[in-house]
C-alpha cells in the first residue's frame, strides 16, 4: 500500500520536513541564504539583508535604539509578569504591590527590573534622540523618522508617567498630582484673564487625566489602562513606523565620503553575484539607482551574522545590567498613599522635575508655553536645517563641537546664573507683591531661558551662517538646561520649594 | 578609521553573546536557588531537626511552613522559622526556636489562629526583617511581651468599652443602656489592657470622643482608633527619641497633648508613664470587629445593672469636670466645678439634667441627648453629682436647738441679706422679718425652707450651714418678733377689767379674728367661738395661750404682736359673746382607760380629727399648743356637751349645759374618760405631716375662678402659681413645707411691707373661708403638675438699664453679648431655658466660691459693686431679652415702668387696680382708700395736653420742681407745689385719721416708701397717675 508507505516514510521525514518549512530554504550556511532568511522570516526582515559596515559601529550609534527596544521588550514581557498579580484598585494596589514583593516567586526581582528598565529607557530614549540629532540623522529623508520618534519620546514619558502612580504609594500619589496639576497649568493664564468659569481648558485636562478632581480610583484606572494597553499598543505601532521608517530611508545615515576612505573588506562579495539573473520589479518603485537606495553594495556585509548578533549581544548585555540592578537595589515603595498628608515637597518623577521647576515660576508657562516651545522646536529641526553637508558626521564636524561646546558653556552659565539670581534675590513677585500675574506668566526665569537660547542660536547661525551650527546650539542649550534643571528640582529643592544646598538641611515640616 | 575585520569581530560577539547568555542564566538560576534553597528558615529547621530525638528525625521534613486561614484572610509563614512554638520541650531555647512561654497555645491552637491575629507582622514574608516589619515601610510590626495583649480584643469584643455592641452598624446607636458589667469587664492576664480600660472608662473621654456613637463630637471618633495607620499620625512633634510608632505616639501624645498634636484642646490627664502606655496600649486595641464569629470569644458575664451615676460621669464627664468634679485642668476648655456648694444650692436637678440633655450651645458641652444618654442615665449623673453635696444639717435636730439671735443677726447679713434684704423687707426673696410673716411660720417651716432651700424660686439649700447657725437664724428671725407677753400681765389685766375693753376687743377682733372666725364668733375657717359650751370650759389661760402662741402649722398665727392690754380686751371681748360663766371642770379622781380611748377615738372621732389628731387646719387635736394647754377637764366636757353650731355634737348621755345636737351614741363618763386619756398620747408628738383639708372635685375649679379671677392672685403669682412679682406659691416644696396653715393664714392676713394684702374680711374682695380653701386646692392641683413653669421675677425697669448694668458689671468675663471670655457663655438657649430667673438672681446675689463670679448683692464683702435687687433684676431682664428680643422696651417709657412699679410694690392693694381706689378702711376718716386715677385734676392739671407736656418734660428726665415755664401750663407755679406735696406723702406716708376719734387705729395707713422707692421710682409711679386721668 504505497500510501501507507508514504506515510511512514513521511513520518520518518517528519523533523527535516518541518525544519524546512520553519526555514524555507536550506540551512543558513551561505550568505545567500543567511540573506533568505532574513528576507523571509517575518521578524528578521525589517532589517536589510545586508547592512553597511559603518552603521556596525560602535560610534556610529552606540546602540541607543536597540537598547531603548530591548528595554522595551523587557518593560512588555515583566509588565505582563507583574499584570498577573497587581490589582488596579485603590484599595487593593497597595497590598498587591506588597504581595509581589514577598509572595510572589521571583516577584520582586521583577518589579525592580521593571522599574529600573522603565528608567533606564527614558534615558536611553533622549541619549538616542541625542545620538541621532548630533549625527544630524533627522536631515531628509529621515525628516519624517524624527518626527516618530518625537512621538516615541513622548510616548514613553506617558508610558513611565502613567506606570509611576500603579505603586499607590505616597511617592506614586503626590508625583502623580503634581503631574496633574502640570497638566492643568493652562488655568494660569485663564485666571489672569477672568475667563476660567467659561474657558478652562486646564481644568479639563486635569480631569480628562485623573477622571476627578483629586487623585483616585478613577484616575488609577485611567493610569492602568493607559499604561497596560494604550501607551504600549501606540508604542508598538510608533516602534513599527519607526524601524520600517529606517530600512525605507536607506538603513542607517552615513558620512558622505566613509566608503571612499576605506577599501573594501575581502570578505565582502557582490550581492547577487550568485545568481545574477535574477530581475528585480520592485526596483521600479524604489526611488534611486539600487535597492540599497544612494549607495552602492559593496561596502556592505550580511546582516546575520554581524548585525543580528551584535543586535543579541547588545540584548545579553543589557538584560544582565537590569537584573544586576534589579539585584540589588531595591525599587522604593513608599507608605500607603494618604490624600490627606501630603508629602512636602511633593515632588514630580525625575523627567519633569526640570518642568516642575519652570512651573515653580509660573505654571503656565513651565507647563505649557515652554513644553510647547520646546517640543515643537525639536519637531521642526529637520524642517529648518536643509543642510545636506557633514550628514552623519558626529557635530558635523570640528566647528560643530567647538559649537556644542561654547553652547553647553553658554547654557551652564545662563541657567545656573538664573538660578542662584532667583533663589538669592526672589522675581517679579517679591519685588513688586502686586503686579499682575499676566507679566509674570510671561516674564520668568523660565522664559528668559527660552529667549536666551533663543538670541544665542540666532547669534551662532549669524555668526557662522550655518542653519546646522544654529540647531546645534540650540538644541546644546536644551539638553543642557534640562539636565540642571533636573539636577537642581531634584537635589537643592526641599520643602515647599525652597532651595536647600542638601536633603540634611531641610526642616522637619511634615 | 581603523579597519574592521569582520570575521574577527564577529566571533568576538558570538564569546560575548555565550558570556553574557551564561551570566543571564546564572543570574536567574541564583535567584531560584534563593527562593528555592536558600533562606534562614531552611537553617533553622535543619537545626531543630537535629535536636529531635532520632526516633522523631525522619519523620521531620525541612519545608516551608504555613497556615492559611482564609477566614481571617491571613497566611502565616512564620512556623517556618518559629518552629519549636508548639514543643514544650523546646522550652527555654534562644528564638526562633523556642516555645510558646504560658499556655496561651492550649486554647489559641497555632493551626486554628496563626501567629499573625496576636503579634502582626507580615506572615507572608520568609525573611526575618521583612517578616517582622522592622526597617521596612509595614503598617503593622511585630509585637510583643504584653503589647500582644493589644491583639485579644480582636477576638474578645467584650473587652471594649460597652462590650460586644451588636447593634452598631457604623451608624450612631442612642437611647442605649450602658451596663455596669460592660465597663467592669477584663480578659484574664491582660493587665496592660485592663488598666487601660479602666482609665479608659473612668477618665471621661467619651465627653469630647464618641465610640459607637456615645460621646462627644470634639475630639476624633474612637471607634476605630485601633485601626489607624502609622502614616494617619503626625510624628513631626514628638520629642526626639520617640519612635514614630502609632503606640508611641499615643503614649507621647497623652502624656503631653499639647506638645505633640499643637492645637489639640485635650487636656493633659496627668499620667503616668505607665499609665499613659496602658491607655495607649487600650488604644490600639479598639478595632473594628473583622474577624468571624466563629473567632468571637463567648461573654464572660451576664450583663447585669445598668451602669451607675458614678460609671457614666467617669464615661462622659470626669474628662472635662475632673474625677473630683472640680473642673477642668485645661486651660482651653473652662468647665465649672460641679462640686461647688453654691452651684449644688441653687441649681435643681432640673437645671443639672436640662443642661446635660440638651447642652449648652456656644460652650463645648454637648447636648447629651444627642450623643447616646438617656434620660435614664441622665438622672443617675444627676444624682450622683447631687451626692456631692454635703448633707445638712439634720431637722429634728437642729429644731430642738436652742439658738442665739445676735449670730443669727450676723448670719442674716452674711448670708440671707442679699436676697431678703438687710431690713427683710425682701427683694429677690420674699420679706421674712414682717411679724405677719413670722406668726404664721412654724419653726419646722422656716428650718426646713432654710435647709431645703427652693431650687426652682433660686433659694438656696444652706446645706453648709450648720445645726446651731440655722438654729441662731432662726432665733434671729423670732426675735424681730418681740417678746411675747406673759400669761400673768394679760391676767392682771383682767382682773382690772377696765371699762371700754370689751369695745377695744371688738375693734380687735373684728380687724383681725373675724376674717377666720367670724363676725360673731360663729365661725368658719377657724372654730367657732361664740358657743356656751366653748366658753364655759375655755379657760382664761386656755385662751390667752391661744391666742399668744397660735396654734403653730395651722392658719391660727401667733398673736405676739398684742399686748398684754389687748390681749385682755380680746378675752374680755369673747366672753362677752354668750351669757355664760366659766366654770372650771372637776378633774376626775380616775384616768381613763387609754387603750379603750383609742378605741372609741378610732371609730367615733378619727373621722373628722383624724388618726392621728391631725384633722385638719381647723380640729386639730395634736396641735402642740392644744395639748399643752387643754387639761383634761376642759377635753372631757368638750366631748360630753359638744359644741353647738358645729358638727361636734354631744356625747354626754345627758349633757347639761349643752345646745349641741346628740351624739348617735352616747357615750358614758367612763368611756369619755378614757378617750380624755387617749388623747394625752398626742402631746410631744415631733414631726407632723401638715394635712390638707379634703376637697371635694369642684373646689380646684372654683378656686382657679378665684386665682384667676377676683381673688387675682395671678396678677402677683404668675398665671399657674410660678410666681411672678409675688413669689412662686404653686410649688410642691413650698406647699410641703409650709403646710395648709401657713397658706390660708397668708391668704387671709396678708403681709405687711409687700403686695400681699388681707384677703379676708378686711379687703377690695374679702374671700369666704371657702374660698380660701378652694384657692389651696387650685395650688395643689397646679402644684402636682408636672409642667411647671419657671418662675419669672418681672423688673419694673427696662432692658436698657439692664444693658448698662450688665455692661458695667458682667460683660468683662461674660462678654459683652454674654458668649463668654473668661467666663462661662451665658447667651445660649438651651442655659437661658433652664435656668429659672431664681438660679439667675441668686448666683448673682450669692456669687460663686473659688471662681471669678463675687457675690454681688447689697450686704456682699467681696463685690466691687453692690447691686440691689432692682438692678440684679433689671440684668436678669437684660439676659432675658437675648431670648426673646420682642421684650424690648423703649427706654423712655415712664408711665408703663410706673405701673409696674405700682403692681410691684403693691399700691394697687390699697388704692385699686388702676389707682380706682375704694378699699374700705375701718375707722378711716375717709370711710375708704382714696383713689388715684383723678391725681392729675388734683395737682391742677385740667387739659389733656398740659398732663402730655408734665409727661413729657418728666420722661425727658428734667426736673419739674426747677422747671421755669412749661408751656401749656398756665399755673406752674401751683402745679409744683401739688407736686412736691405728692412726693413727699409717698416718701413719709401718713397715718389714716380717726373717724371715730376714740376707736381703735385704722389698719390701713399710707407707709413710707422712702426706703423701698428711688426718687425716679416715685417719679414713675407718679407719671403712672397722671397718665391715668381720664378727660371726657
Amino acid at each position: 500500500m504505497p500510501a501507507l508507505r508514504e506515510l511512514a516514510h513521511n513520518l520518518r521525514r517528519l523533523p527535516g520536513n518541518m525544519k524546512n518549512a520553519f526555514l524555507r530554504h536550506g540551512a543558513p550556511t551561505s550568505d545567500r541564504a543567511r540573506s533568505q532568511a532574513v528576507f523571509s522570516n517575518f521578524f528578521l526582515h525589517v532589517q536589510s539583508t545586508r547592512v553597511h559596515r559603518h552603521s556596525l559601529r560602535a560610534s556610529t550609534t552606540w546602540a541607543l535604539g536597540i537598547i531603548a527596544l530591548v528595554l522595551f521588550v523587557i518593560l512588555c514581557v515583566t509588565g505582563v509578569l507583574l499584570m498577573v498579580y497587581y490589582k488596579p484598585s485603590a484599595t487593593e494596589a497597595y497590598d498587591s504591590v506588597k504581595d509581589i514583593i514577598y509572595v510572589v516567586p521571583v516577584g520582586r526581582v521583577m518589579r525592580n527590573v521593571h522599574r529600573w528598565a522603565a528608567h533606564g529607557m527614558v534615558v536611553v530614549v533622549l541619549l538616542h534622540m541625542a545620538r541621532v540629532f548630533y549625527t544630524a540623522s533627522y536631515r531628509a529623508p529621515r525628516a519624517f523618522n524624527w518626527v516618530i520618534g518625537m512621538c516615541l519620546l513622548v510616548t514613553t514619558l506617558g508610558l513611565s508617567f502613567t506606570g509611576y502612580l500603579l505603586p499607590w504609594d505616597q511617592l506614586a500619589f503626590w508625583a502623580v498630582t503634581i503631574g496633574s496639576n502640570i497638566a492643568q497649568s493652562p488655568r494660569e493664564l485663564t485666571d489672569a484673564l477672568g475667563i476660567t468659569s467659561s474657558f478652562d481648558p486646564g481644568g479639563f485636562a486635569k480631569h480628562l487625566l485623573l477622571g476627578a478632581d483629586t487623585v483616585g480610583q478613577e484616575a488609577l484606572v485611567r493610569f492602568y489602562l493607559l499604561h497596560v494597553i494604550v501607551l504600549p499598543a501606540l508604542a508598538c505601532v510608533l516602534c513599527g513606523v519607526h524601524f520600517w521608517r529606517i530600512r525605507k530611508d536607506g538603513g542607517l545615515n552615513r558620512p558622505a565620503g566613509v566608503d571612499e576612505s576605506e577599501p573594501e573588506p575581502e570578505t565582502s562579495r557582490p550581492v547577487f553575484s550568485e545568481t545574477s539573473d535574477k530581475s528585480y520589479a520592485l526596483v521600479g518603485i524604489v526611488k534611486g539607482r539600487s535597492p540599497v537606495v544612494d549607495r552602492g553594495p559593496e561596502h556592505t556585509v550580511p546582516s546575520w551574522p554581524h548585525l543580528l548578533y551584535a543586535e543579541m549581544l547588545v540584548l545579553v548585555l543589557t538584560t544582565i545590567v537590569v537584573l544586576v540592578l534589579g539585584y540589588t537595589l531595591d525599587a522604593p515603595l513608599n507608605v500607603l498613599a494618604n490624600p490627606e498628608v501630603p508629602e512636602n515637597p511633593a515632588k514630580a518623577p525625575w523627567y519633569f522635575l526640570g518642568l516642575q521647576e519652570l512651573v515653580s515660576y509660573s505654571a503656565f508657562s513651565g507647563g505649557l508655553l515652554i513644553p510647547t516651545i520646546v517640543v515643537i522646536g525639536l519637531l521642526l529641526i529637520p524642517f529648518l536645517d536643509r543642510e545636506q553637508a557633514d550628514t552623519g558626521v558626529w557635530f558635523s564636524g570640528a566647528a560643530g563641537r567647538r559649537v556644542a561646546w561654547r553652547s553647553a558653556v553658554f547654557a551652564t552659565v545662563f541657567v545656573i546664573g538664573g538660578l542662584a539670581f532667583s533663589v538669592n534675590y526672589g522675581w517679579l513677585r517679591d519685588w513688586y507683591p502686586h503686579i499682575p500675574q499676566l507679566v509674570i506668566t510671561f516674564v520668568n526665569p523660565g522664559t528668559l531661558y527660552v529667549l536666551g537660547i533663543a538670541c544665542w542660536s540666532l547669534y551662532v547661525t549669524k555668526r557662522t551662517d550655518s542653519t546646522r551650527l544654529g540647531a546645534i546650539a540650540v538644541f546644546t542649550c536644551f539638553l543642557v538646561a534640562f539636565a540642571i534643571l533636573t539636577w537642581f528640582a531634584t537635589f537643592y529643592r526641599g520643602p515647599n520649594w525652597g532651595f536647600y544646598w542638601s536633603r540634611a538641611s531641610w526642616p522637619v515640616v511634615h | 578609521m581603523k579597519r574592521l575585520n569582520e570575521q574577527v569581530a564577529a566571533r568576538r560577539t558570538k564569546i560575548l553573546i555565550l558570556v553574557g547568555s551564561i551570566v543571564t542564566i546564572g543570574l536567574l538560576a541564583s535567584e531560584a536557588w534563593r527562593e528555592n534553597f536558600g533562606g534562614a528558615w531552611r537553617a533553622w529547621q535543619t537545626e531543630y531537626r537535629s535536636r529531635l530525638k532520632p526516633r522523631y528525625r525522619a519523620g521531620f521534613s525541612v519545608e516551608l511552613r504555613q497556615v492559611f486561614l482564609p477566614d481571617l484572610g491571613r497566611v502565616d509563614r512564620c512556623q517556618s522559622c518559629h518552629i519549636g512554638i508548639d514543643d514544650p520541650a523546646m522550652k527555654g531555647q534562644p528564638q526562633p526556636l523556642t516555645a510558646h512561654p504560658g499556655n496561651l497555645l492550649a486554647k489559641h491552637t497555632p493551626d486554628n489562629f496563626g501567629c499573625t491575629i496576636c503579634h502582626e507582622g507580615q506572615g507572608r514574608a520568609t525573611y526575618l526583617p521583612d517578616a517582622h516589619g522592622e526597617g521596612i515601610e509595614w503598617n503593622e510590626p511585630l509585637v510583643d511581651g504584653q503589647l500582644v495583649y493589644v491583639s485579644c480584643a480582636r477576638c474578645h469584643v467584650d473587652n471594649m468599652p460597652f462590650g460586644e455592641t451588636t447593634e452598631f452598624f457604623g451608624g450612631r446607636v442612642s437611647e442605649h443602656e450602658i451596663f455596669s458589667g460592660q465597663l467592669t469587664r477584663t480578659i484574664p492576664g491582660a493587665k496592660q489592657l485592663n488598666r487601660g480600660k479602666q482609665l479608659f472608662v473612668s477618665s471621661g473621654c467619651l465627653g469630647c470622643h464618641s465610640y459607637r456613637g456615645f460621646g462627644g463630637t470634639l475630639g476624633p471618633d474612637l471607634t476605630h482608633v485601633g485601626d489607624q495607620e502609622p502614616h494617619d499620625y503626625d510624628y513631626s512633634n514628638l520629642p526626639p527619641g520617640v519612635p514614630h510608632t502609632p503606640l508611641a505616639w499615643l503614649e507621647a501624645h497623652f502624656l503631653s497633648p499639647g506638645t505633640v498634636s499643637p492645637g489639640s484642646a485635650m487636656p493633659n490627664m496627668g499620667l503616668s508613664r505607665d499609665d499613659a502606655a496602658a491607655l495607649a496600649a487600650y488604644m490600639r486595641s479598639l478595632r473594628a470587629v473583622d474577624v468571624p464569629a466563629k473567632y468571637r470569644a463567648p461573654s464572660m458575664s451576664p450583663k447585669g445593672e445598668p451602669a451607675s451615676g458614678a460609671q457614666l460621669f467617669g464615661l462622659f464627664c470626669a474628662g472635662c469636670h475632673g474625677r473630683d468634679l472640680r473642673g477642668g485642668k485645661n486651660a482651653k476648655i473652662h468647665t465649672p466645678s460641679l462640686a461647688n456648694p453654691d452651684f449644688l444650692s441653687v441649681a435643681s436637678d432640673e437645671f443639672i439634667k436640662t443642661m446635660i440633655l440638651h447642652g449648652r450651645s456656644g460652650t463645648l458641652m454637648p447636648a447629651w441627648s444627642k450623643h447616646g444618654l438617656t434620660d435614664a442615665q441622665v438622672t443617675r449623673i444627676v444624682g450622683y453629682i447631687r451626692s456631692h453635696e454635703s448633707k445638712g444639717a439634720n431637722l429634728t435636730k437642729t429644731a430642738a436647738l436652742h439658738g442665739s439671735a445676735d449670730s443669727g443677726r450676723a448670719l442674716y447679713g452674711k448670708h440671707c441679706a442679699n436676697c431678703h434684704g438687710l431690713r427683710g423687707e425682701g427683694g429677690i426673696g420674699t420679706a421674712v422679718l414682717g411679724k405677719d410673716f413670722l406668726m404664721l411660720a412654724s419653726d419646722r417651716m422656716i428650718l426646713r425652707t432654710i435647709l431645703e432651700g427652693r431650687p426652682q424660686n433660686g433659694m438656696p439649700s444652706w446645706h453648709d450651714l450648720s445645726g446651731s447657725e440655722v438654729a441662731d437664724l432662726l432665733a434671729f428671725l423670732r426675735a424681730a418678733e418681740g417678746p411675747a407677753v406673759s400669761e400673768a400681765d394679760v391676767e392682771s389685766q383682767l382682773a382690772k377689767s377696765r371699762p371700754g375693753a370689751v369695745k377695744a376687743g371688738e375693734v380687735l377682733y373684728q380687724n383681725n379674728c373675724a376674717s377666720c372666725h367670724g363676725g360673731k364668733g360663729e365661725g368658719a375657717l377657724g372654730p367657732s367661738l361664740s358657743t356656751p359650751e366653748f366658753l364655759s370650759t375655755a379657760s382664761d389661760t386656755f385662751l390667752i395661750r391661744a391666742i399668744r402662741d397660735g396654734r403653730p402649722d395651722t392658719a391660727m398665727p401667733a398673736w405676739k404682736r398684742l399686748s398684754a392690754t389687748e390681749t385682755a380686751d380680746l378675752v374680755q371681748f369673747l366672753r362677752s359673746l354668750a351669757p355664760v360663766t366659766f366654770t372650771p371642770a372637776k378633774a376626775r379622781s380616775d384616768p381613763g382607760d387609754a387603750d379603750y380611748g383609742s378605741l372609741l377615738y378610732r371609730k367615733l372621732c378619727a373621722e373628722c380629727h383624724g388618726e392621728a389628731g391631725t384633722g385638719g387646719p381647723d380640729n386639730e387635736l395634736a396641735n402642740p399648743v392644744f395639748t399643752a394647754t387643754a387639761s383634761d377637764g376642759f377635753l372631757f366636757e368638750a366631748i360630753r356637751r359638744g359644741r353647738s353650731g358645729t358638727k361636734m355634737p354631744a356625747y354626754g348621755a345627758n349633757a347639761t349645759g349643752s345646745h349641741a345636737t346628740p351624739a348617735k351614741t352616747p357615750l358614758s363618763d367612763e368611756q369619755i374618760a378614757g378617750i380624755v386619756a387617749y388623747l394625752h398620747r398626742f402631746a410631744g408628738r415631733g414631726e407632723r405631716t401638715p394635712v390638707w383639708p379634703s376637697t371635694r372635685p369642684d373646689d380646684a375649679k372654683l378656686g382657679r375662678e378665684v386665682f384667676e379671677g377676683s381673688g387675682a392672685c395671678m396678677a402677683c403669682h404668675g398665671e399657674h402659681g410660678e410666681g411672678a412679682l409675688g413669689p412662686g406659691i404653686a410649688n410642691p416644696r413650698f406647699l410641703d413645707e409650709a403646710g395648709p396653715g401657713f397658706v390660708m393664714g397668708t391668704i387671709v392676713h396678708g403681709r405687711e411691707g409687700t403686695a400681699m394684702r388681707k384677703f379676708g374680711s378686711w379687703g377690695t374682695k374679702a374671700l369666704s373661708p371657702q374660698q380660701v380653701k378652694d384657692t389651696v386646692a387650685y395650688l395643689r392641683v397646679r402644684a402636682s403638675d408636672k409642667t411647671r413653669l419657671p418662675r419669672r421675677f418681672p423688673s419694673t425697669g427696662t432692658v436698657g438699664e439692664g444693658r448698662e448694668l450688665y455692661e458695667r458689671t458682667c460683660a468683662k468675663c461674660h462678654g459683652p453679648d454674654g458668649k463668654g471670655v473668661e467666663a462661662p457663655s451665658l447667651n445660649t438657649p438651651e442655659f437661658l431655658n433652664a435656668a429659672t430667673d431664681g438660679f439667675l438672681l441668686a448666683t448673682i446675689a450669692r456669687g460663686r466660691r473659688d471662681t471669678k463670679m463675687v457675690p454681688f448683692g447689697p450686704s456682699s464683702s467681696g463685690g466691687e459693686q453692690h447691686l440691689s435687687a432692682e438692678e440684679m433684676r433689671n440684668i436678669v431682664h437684660f439676659l432675658r431679652s437675648w431670648q426673646s428680643p420682642s421684650t424690648v422696651e423703649p427706654d423712655t417709657d415712664l408711665p408703663r415702668r410706673g405701673k409696674a412699679l405700682y403692681e410691684r410694690v403693691g399700691c394697687f392693694t390699697c388704692h385699686g387696680r388702676a389707682g380706682k381706689g375704694g378699699v374700705p378702711d375701718w375707722n378711716y376718716a375717709g370711710g375708704t382708700v382714696p383713689s388715684l386715677n383723678n391725681l392729675a385734676e388734683q395737682m391742677g392739671l385740667f387739659e389733656p395736653e398740659e398732663v402730655k407736656a408734665v409727661l413729657d418734660a418728666m420722661r425727658a428726665k428734667r426736673d419739674l420742681l426747677a422747671l421755669k415755664k412749661l408751656p401749656p401750663l398756665e399755673d406752674l407755679q401751683g402745679f409744683q407745689d401739688q407736686y412736691k406735696r405728692v412726693r413727699e406723702l409717698i416718701q413719709t406716708g401718713k397715718t389714716a385719721s380717726k373717724r371715730d376719734v376714740n376707736g381703735p387705729p385704722p389698719p390701713l395707713n399710707m407707709p413710707s416708701w422712702r426706703e423701698v422707692l428711688s426718687p425716679r421710682e416715685i417719679e414713675a409711679i407718679i407719671a403712672y397717675c397722671l397718665s391715668l386721668q381720664k378727660f371726657e
